[in-house]
């Protein structure tokens, strides 16, 4: 089993991103990456864990939420990594609000095995993937 | 019927101007509102389990 902690948007963003997902299905942009179809909620992932506790994780997020304030997240592109998993994604500005609360996730679960090191992270937000068929 | 690719890319792109404003001038914005924990199997399926909601 694997878990992500991943950073959710406001109501607004999410409703134009979702009717981005929407529309991609109905276009039949990917074979099998759809979001819609995966039913994911537009997000940015922190963190990946192949084990995890999530008791625990529930415990420290609830404590670690509660000294954070909401904040805003520029987009000022989108791009496309062409990779086997070829992958759509807006690209979030790396604000100093956004390289931290993914630093502190990171910091705040480093008891985990993780390979999502803020020293390598890309922040993105994925629209859809397999936009190709493996050759 | 089999779409190419490219095409695929064009049309997702042309999609996503269509939804989505961004201009240099004038960027889109989305607010980072909560954490959520998820459980997933690539391609599979997603289970967002909890939201932890971040200070106004």
């Amino acid at each position: 089993m694997r878990y992500a902690i991943v950073l959710l948007f406001d109501k607004k963003s999410s409703d134009t991103i979702f009717r981005v997902f929407k529309r991609f299905k109905e276009k039949k942009i990917s074979h099998k990456g759809l979001m819609n179809d995966l039913k994911i909620k537009p997000h940015i992932t922190l963190s990946v864990y192949d084990s995890f506790d999530v008791e625990l994780a529930k415990e420290r997020l609830n404590q670690f939420c509660r000294n954070y304030n909401k904040f805003k997240i520029q987009i000022s592109s989108f791009g496309y990594f062409p990779s086997e998993k070829s992958v759509l994604f807006l690209n979030p500005k790396a604000s100093n609000e956004l390289l931290e609360i993914q630093q502190n996730v990171f910091e705040l679960f480093e008891d985990f095995e993780t390979e999502w090191n803020p020293k390598t992270w890309v922040p993105h937000c994925t629209l859809c993937m397999y936009l190709q068929k493996k050759k | 019927m089999h779409v190419s690719p490219k095409k695929k890319i064009a049309k997702a792109i042309e999609i996503i101007k269509e939804e989505i404003v961004i201009t240099e001038e004038n960027p889109f914005y989305i607010t980072g509102h909560s954490i959520s924990i998820v459980e997933f199997e690539l391609l599979k399926y997603a289970e967002f389990l909890y939201d932890f909601k971040l200070k106004e």
